[in-house]
């Protein structure tokens, strides 16, 4: 299974490009973290990678094939997409949102089977909402609504995922155990990429990183590699600081980092 | 409960006669029928004049109800409906032109579809330039805007049509009735409502995964462009048809799809049938009333407007959570 792009560039009609001949590649156990100021372009390139927007040039594949020569439904068996929030008119159950990810498996006049009731309700499990799934989607919080659209895109059994920012509304809690269940999801075989605000979510869990900046992939690759303070200086327009500490028990090394701009000007550093 | 008010509706009548004798009827009828002496009076009363009559009721009631919940997820709404689309008063636009011009039955109700078309078409349109975010209400706006345009067009067809023949025509129609039914007429539009409503009924599911957005359902593999046309046009089909057969009938696409939707919920698997059942028998009773209310017959268009404003009010009351 590989995700590539290759010289992919797209504008919202006549507005300059948001990206412009940007290649990338992902392979199956693959979890990219996408990481990049805000408004650099990582939701844009998402949804170009989903098929939902179209490239304005260039081409996207999947394992050779172009995308723009697969039906929507062909793609939806392969790509599942998670937004980073979703309005909806009417008040769903969280069952009834977490089915319609069975949508492309099903045929155009079929309602989902007791089969795709299962597959619908493993993925809740999995995704530990099972105890809500008769609440309306309406009433959720944030967290919990994220929750239920990842439990979807489980629902949708694709094996290439992008999660526009699923931590987003999360808890402590919540984020480690999502950040813990999309490294599964790679182990066992997908490839996954997750843009987040939060480089920190890349040193612990993910293993590979794309600094975006700009329109541009500024550094691609694992994150020991990518994840230096002159790169995410460059990405993010602030001074960020590597900090290492130790696990008390375990004394295994643990990295982050963090914007130090204030600090310095008042000589603190 | 269709079944039981199309019962109760052919019981009810000028033409007395007891239940028990209208039920032996109906059954002499049927291939496994127990025959019988029956007054040929009470046969016309019954096979040519409640018979049509009821089962257009139910088939019109079906359709701006199935109609109205579709508009409502197709443009993830829950305030649209055929009327506030402007589907209605397009739909009129093109009936009172044919009755103007004097074409067949077939070409009043050709000419109400594509005019009905063209009204949700321009009703979209115009939504689509205000570009500061679509909200529910942008949509009603729009609606409204093309809807007082094409009425305004239909009360010129008014003033220029034959005051003697063709105006009343066209007034009465407008108004909403059943009272001019016959089976006749019924030839081309019982097919044009009954094929989108089973169209609709069969790909009910499908509508839930557009209810998630434009995005989530490309996302989800749809081709979302194409569905929505599919839908827009066999609702349009439906509603135009139940227009050109039996006027204006407000308020039933609005007000059935929630009260379905309060009683099974969002999920159009369920939404759908519960719509096309209570629409068809809500049609159908409020049919019984406005022939058995007073000597002469109401216009069903002032009936249900009477009834389902103030009952709208009430839902609102209650709060259905859009925003």
């Amino acid at each position: 299974m590989i995700l590539e792009i290759r010289d992919g560039s797209y504008s919202y009609g006549k507005n300059p490009p948001v990206f412009k001949k940007l290649n990338m590649e992902l392979k199956e156990t693959q979890f990219l973290c996408l990481l990049g100021q805000n408004g650099c372009g990582k939701t844009t390139l998402l949804k170009c990678l989903a098929g939902i927007l179209p490239l304005s040039a260039g081409e996207v594949r999947i394992n050779g094939k172009n995308l723009s020569a697969m039906s929507r439904r062909e793609i939806a068996l392969t790509i599942g997409y998670v937004p980073q929030e979703q309005e909806t008119a009417f008040p769903f159950t969280v069952k009834e949102m977490v089915l319609v990810g069975r949508a492309p498996s099903l045929g155009f006049f079929s309602s989902p089977s007791a089969k795709d009731i299962a597959i619908a309700e493993e993925a809740l499990e999995r995704v530990g909402i099972s105890k809500f799934k008769d609440k309306r989607f309406t009433e959720l919080s944030g967290g919990e609504r994220q929750l239920v659209l990842i439990a979807r895109v489980l629902a949708q059994q694709a094996q290439i995922l992008l999660l526009d920012e699923p931590t987003s509304h999360l808890d402590f809690k919540n984020q480690v155990v999502i950040l813990r269940l999309i490294k599964d999801l790679a182990q066992e075989g997908r490839a996954i990429i997750m843009t987040t605000h939060n480089p920190n979510h890349a040193f612990i869990y993910s293993n590979r990183v794309a600094l975006m900046h700009q329109g541009k992939i500024l550094t691609l690759g694992n994150p020991a590699e990518v994840l230096l303070e002159s790169n995410l200086s460059q990405a993010y327009g602030v001074n960020v600081r590597l900090y290492t500490a130790c696990h008390p028990d375990s004394g295994q090394e643990i990295k982050f980092c963090a914007p130090v701009e204030e600090m310095e000007k008042e000589g603190v550093s | 409960m269709p079944v039981f008010a199309v019962l109760l509706s052919l019981f009810l009548g000028k033409y007395n006669a007891d239940p028990m004798t209208i039920l032996s009827l109906l059954f002499s009828k049927m291939p496994f029928g127990f025959g019988g002496e029956f007054s040929p009076n009470l046969e016309t009363a019954i096979f040519q004049v409640r018979l049509p009559r009821v089962w257009t009721a139910l088939l019109v009631g079906m359709s701006l109800s199935v109609s109205g919940a579709v508009f409502q997820g197709v443009f993830r709404n829950p305030l649209v409906s055929d009327h506030i689309l402007g589907v209605s008063n397009g739909a009129s636009l093109g009936a009172a032109a044919a009755i103007l011009l004097g074409t067949s039955m077939a070409g009043v109700q050709l000419a109400a579809f594509f005019t009905g078309l063209l009204a949700v078409g321009l009703t979209y349109s115009v939504s689509r330039i205000y570009k500061t975010s679509s909200t529910p209400l942008t949509l009603v706006l729009s609606g409204i805007i093309v809807g007082g345009f094409f009425s305004a067009l239909v009360s010129l067809m008014k003033s220029v049509a034959d005051p003697y023949d063709k105006m009343p025509a066209i007034v009465f129609w407008l108004m909403g009735s059943f009272a001019k039914i016959s089976s006749v007429d019924l030839k081309y539009a019982v097919p044009a409502m009954c094929i989108p409503i089973i169209a609709l009924w069969l790909v009910r599911w499908r509508i839930n995964v557009l209810a998630m957005g434009e995005e989530d359902a490309r996302a989800l593999g749809m081709n979302t462009e194409q569905f929505r046309l599919v839908l827009i046009v066999l609702s349009t089909i439906a509603t135009s048809s139940a227009v050109a057969v039996s006027g204006v009938i407000g308020w039933v696409g609005l007000v059935i799809p929630h009260v379905a939707r309060i009683l099974v919920g969002p999920d159009h698997k369920y939404l759908i049938p519960a719509s096309i059942s209570l629409g068809g028998t809500y049609m159908v009773l409020m049919d019984d009333l406005a022939r058995s209310l007073a000597t002469a017959e109401i216009s069903i268009g002032i009936l249900t407007a009477i009834i389902g404003a103030p009952f709208f009010a009430y839902l609102l009351r209650k709060g259905t959570n859009w925003s």
